[in-house]
């Protein structure tokens, strides 16, 4: 009772637990929205918002009133190129919130109006780059006269004169084009009704500065002497400006000139080259003013002062002095990992102020072996090298050699090259593929060698087992005597040949009463089985145990029914005749159906 | 009726194994995971469980380190998602060969490290920092904003629009996606339109060349997580990441500086077996032991 009370408890709680399982799997209550209080600086709960989005209509709608009311201005950024963007970005608006489609202002355009409005503002803006870089160009031009003025340097004054003059040739008309695509402007914006009064200012201030560049301030200047022209050619040097770093721009200008008779041209269409210490640089053409102009790096040139000076096919400038200026540089490497041959690519890169191009790159490994490579033009460089099997030490370094920059070095990479290649695709490790696999092999090895010795072990025992005790665990034939194995407990001998199942039954209950003689039944009829199912040891199991061993015979349900009403009357407490009855069913089924076994 | 009671203890033995097998799946499910942000081990809200789940094995490899990031061809595509560290300058130059293969580096960031990675594999483009609000939104917050497919011409193919979660304002590149016009940065955070804050489209979805490589920022790795990824009204936010993940060569996810690989505790362990080799082939060599132990035993 008490048993079937406990299993019947376990069985309650076994379903209530499965219940209530199935019913929370499809919404684990792990959190609770309300109780969310998680902050993220990153995003916000999805869950939580859906959950305010029941009430959106107290929510979003007084945030798009409050839009509405608002006293402030309100600007709105309408780039001219996201037009067409805003348009249909306020048509979406509008239908998904009606309620604010009073508020965005209407954007009455045709496509022609858009179009000249984004012409005509672009082209402003040029005319204003323009007049903005001619300004900051005269400028200088002015303080370069000052200062030649004052040296009494006639030949540079004479270029930087005549440059200027180029330069105030290209601003006439600006002011015409400005003025047309103003007119445009405040057309189109009058229609829109736009604010145009700063457009109307912006005329006005550039015809001030185009006024300003054609007319400028008069400064004391001597005359253009030309008799200073006395030899039969001239060539003049600018450079700007005269010191720099690896690939900082310099501007080299000038202007050729040559005397014919007793006038002065201007040679027109002349090969000019530059020299730098005394080695030709670089070859421009004049213009047809005879005007040159070029603007060229400092690229593989030494630190230091350079003499510069340009020459033309008759004549030779005065010479100018460029410092070039001394910068560090840092050098990197990455070694990939290696492949199964052994080959690593080492990339890096040098970079000075601005990446150092075409430059040599030496790669030392195990400060024995050297290899050059070279820079491409962003300053990176890419080497495989196939290295031995062990451990190598890859460093990268720049030395600076005919660049205005400081030698550099990279770290010291090392990198394991396996004796045993990676040989699984796909099996990643993050260092030493080789010992990795030695490493796995090695474990499946033991493993393997201990499985063996378990086996083995087990096997002996078995051995030994079955040797002391196979009389024992397996009958000779069916109803033979059993031997005396149990210290504890001694079933009587079966008459061999002479006395049935029964017989010997009725003996033993006779003899020493029920309990006894049902022992000695389960031990025949369990042996029987063991012989059967071949179990070794089958006096070590449980009853129980037998019978649950029992599945596939005939007469496992009658041996079934046979332990039940064993395991009652050897352990039950008081027996019944009943009990005794049904014992006595049981141990007849089971006999006759292991007979039909040929038991 | 004996006949019964066997069957119902045995009914009882099979019943109370099956709850303890569950009790003990349930508690690896429970420690294995982790409630980090981004995190791919975090099967909650504010994780990215399902993008990883979906991810095609085949197709995609972590990166652990940035040696690996090296020898792949140009078609390759490389996803940076929520860095949170300095990146290192192995990382950098990592990054930058990568690109000069002619491959394609996805950064998806707000408020992280991107601008250092931006920086450092010399882009122009840069994130800044801000909220990007709307009215135009996904959800009843002003940071849950709608951004609209702008480019004609795109590296991947674009949804017509995504949803946001608290994303940032994107400076420099081309344009791919942008918000709508009722959009602006909330400077004082107080999710509302004040005097000095002006509306207008700003770029969220940017992409720049790099030498023969292609850079494209997305400024909200949120779209990733799962509760932007998984939800049925989000599925635009899905069709972006998967055509962005099912391009024509490999797909790589960066694992060396990325809130994804976030791990902890128990998690952590069970990432450990999973990715070295050694500890994983042992385990699994005891359990096969284990398993022939119980064999052996119910044979006797």
């Amino acid at each position: 009772m008490n048993t079937k009370f406990r299993y019947a408890v376990l069985a309650v709680l076994t379903i209530g637990i499965l219940v209530a399982l199935a019913l929370s799997v499809s919404t684990p209550l792990l959190y609770t929205l309300e109780n969310d209080i998680f902050q993220s600086r990153f995003h916000e709960n999805v869950d939580i918002l859906k959950e305010q989005q029941l009430n959106s209509t107290t929510d979003i709608l007084p945030r798009i009133q409050e839009f509405i009311d608002y006293p402030g201005p309100i600007s709105l950024n309408i780039r001219i190129h996201d037009i067409g963007q805003a348009q249909r970005d306020l048509e979406r608006f509008r239908n998904s919130h009606g309620s604010v489609k009073n508020l965005i202002v209407r954007l009455d355009m045709s496509e022609s109006e858009i179009q000249a409005l984004e012409q005509n503002t672009a082209l402003q803006q040029d005319i204003l780059d323009s007049l903005l870089n001619t300004t900051i160009s005269l400028d200088t031009l002015q303080s370069m006269e000052i200062q030649y003025s004052g040296e009494n340097n006639n030949d540079m004054m004479t270029t930087v004169r005549l440059q200027g003059d180029e330069l105030r040739k290209k601003v006439r008309g600006l002011d015409g084009r400005y003025r047309n695509a103003t007119e445009q402007v405040m057309r189109i914006g009058t229609k829109l009704g736009l604010e145009i009064s700063k457009t109307n200012e912006s005329q006005f201030q550039v015809e001030q500065i185009v006024r300003e560049i054609q007319q400028p301030k008069t400064i004391t200047r001597p005359p253009v002497d030309t008799s200073l022209v006395n030899e039969t050619a001239r060539v003049s040097l600018f450079i700007r400006p005269d010191a720099g770093k690896y690939r900082e721009v310099i501007e080299y200008m000038g202007l050729s000139l040559a005397s014919r008779g007793n006038t002065t041209l201007r040679a027109e269409g002349k090969p000019i080259t530059l020299y730098i210490d005394d080695l030709p640089s670089f070859t421009v053409v004049t213009d047809t003013f005879g005007y040159y102009n070029t603007r060229l790096p400092i690229e593989q040139i030494p630190a230091g002062t350079h003499t510069i000076y340009a020459r033309s096919s008759t004549s030779r400038s005065v010479n100018r002095a460029l410092t070039v200026i001394l910068v560090d540089s840092v050098t990197n490497l990455s070694v990939s990992k290696p492949d199964t041959g052994g080959n690593v690519n080492c990339t890096g890169s040098v970079m000075a102020n601005y990446p150092v191009r075409s430059a040599s790159v030496q790669i030392t490994w195990d400060q024995t072996h050297i290899i050059i490579t070279k820079t491409d033009a962003n300053g990176y460089f890419m080497r495989e090298i196939k290295l031995p099997p062990g451990q190598h030490t890859l460093v990268a370094g720049f030395s600076g050699r005919g660049y205005p920059i400081n030698s550099s070095e990279s770290e010291p990479r090392v990198v394991d090259i396996p004796l045993i290649p990676d040989v699984i695709p796909g099996v990643e490790t993050d260092s030493g593929q080789g010992m990795s696999v030695i490493s796995v092999i090695g474990i499946i090895l033991l493993f393997m060698g201990a499985a063996i010795f378990y086996l083995r072990r087990i096997s002996r025992r078995k051995t030994l087992i079955s040797g002391s005790n196979r009389d024992a665990d397996f009958p000779a034939e069916a109803g033979s005597e059993l031997r005396k194995t149990d210290s504890d407990l001694q079933a009587p001998s079966m008459k061999s040949g002479e006395e049935t199942l029964i017989a010997y039954y009725t003996r033993i209950l006779r003899e020493q009463g029920l309990s006894a003689a049902s022992w000695s039944i389960y031990q025949q009829l369990a042996g029987r089985m063991a012989r059967d199912f071949r179990i070794k040891r089958h006096k070590s199991l449980t009853a129980r145990e037998m019978s649950r061993n029992c599945r596939g015979k005939p007469y496992c349900g009658a041996f079934a029914r046979f332990i039940s009403i064993y395991e009652r009357i050897r352990y039950g407490g008081q027996v019944s005749v009943k009990d005794q009855s049904v014992f006595e069913t049981a141990l007849q089924s089971t006999d006759e159906q292991m007979e039909g076994e040929n038991h | 009726m004996s006949r019964w009671r066997v069957k119902i203890i045995r009914v009882a033995y099979w019943i109370a194994g099956a709850v303890l097998v569950a009790a003990a799946f349930i508690l690896v499910m429970h420690l294995s995971g982790n409630n980090m942000e981004f995190s791919r081990y975090n099967a909650d809200w504010n994780g990215t469980s399902s993008f990883f789940s979906d991810l095609d094995r085949h197709r995609s490899t972590d990166i652990s380190n940035p040696g690996k990031l090296a020898g792949y061809p140009h078609n390759t595509t490389l996803l940076i998602i929520a860095p949170e560290r300095h990146p290192t300058v192995q990382e950098l130059a990592a990054y930058s060969a990568f690109l000069k293969e002619g491959n394609t580096i996805f950064l998806a960031d707000d408020f992280g490290t991107g601008n250092e990675i931006l920086a450092g594999i010399g882009s122009r483009i840069s994130i800044i920092p801000g909220n990007l609000s709307s009215l135009d939104r996904r959800y009843p917050d002003p940071y849950s904003v709608i951004a609209y497919r702008t480019a004609e011409k795109s590296p991947v193919a674009l949804p017509p629009d995504i949803a946001l979660n608290r994303a940032a304002p994107l400076d420099g590149g081309a344009p791919l996606m942008l918000t709508s016009v009722m959009s602006w940065i909330d400077a004082n955070g107080d999710r509302r339109l004040n005097m000095g804050e002006e509306m207008g489209t700003i770029p969220v979805m940017v992409t720049d060349s790099i030498g023969p490589g292609q850079l494209i920022v997305l400024s909200d790795p949120s779209i990733f997580i799962n509760s932007m990824y998984s939800d049925e009204e989000n599925r635009n936010n899905r069709y972006l990441i998967h055509t962005i993940v099912t391009r024509d060569g490999m797909v790589l996810v960066d694992q060396m500086n990325s809130r994804t690989a976030d791990a902890g505790g128990f998690g952590e362990i069970l990432h450990l077996i999973r990715t070295t080799i050694n500890i994983e082939i042992s385990i699994l060599c005891l359990l096969m032991l284990g398993v022939a132990w119980a064999w052996k035993k119910k044979t006797i």
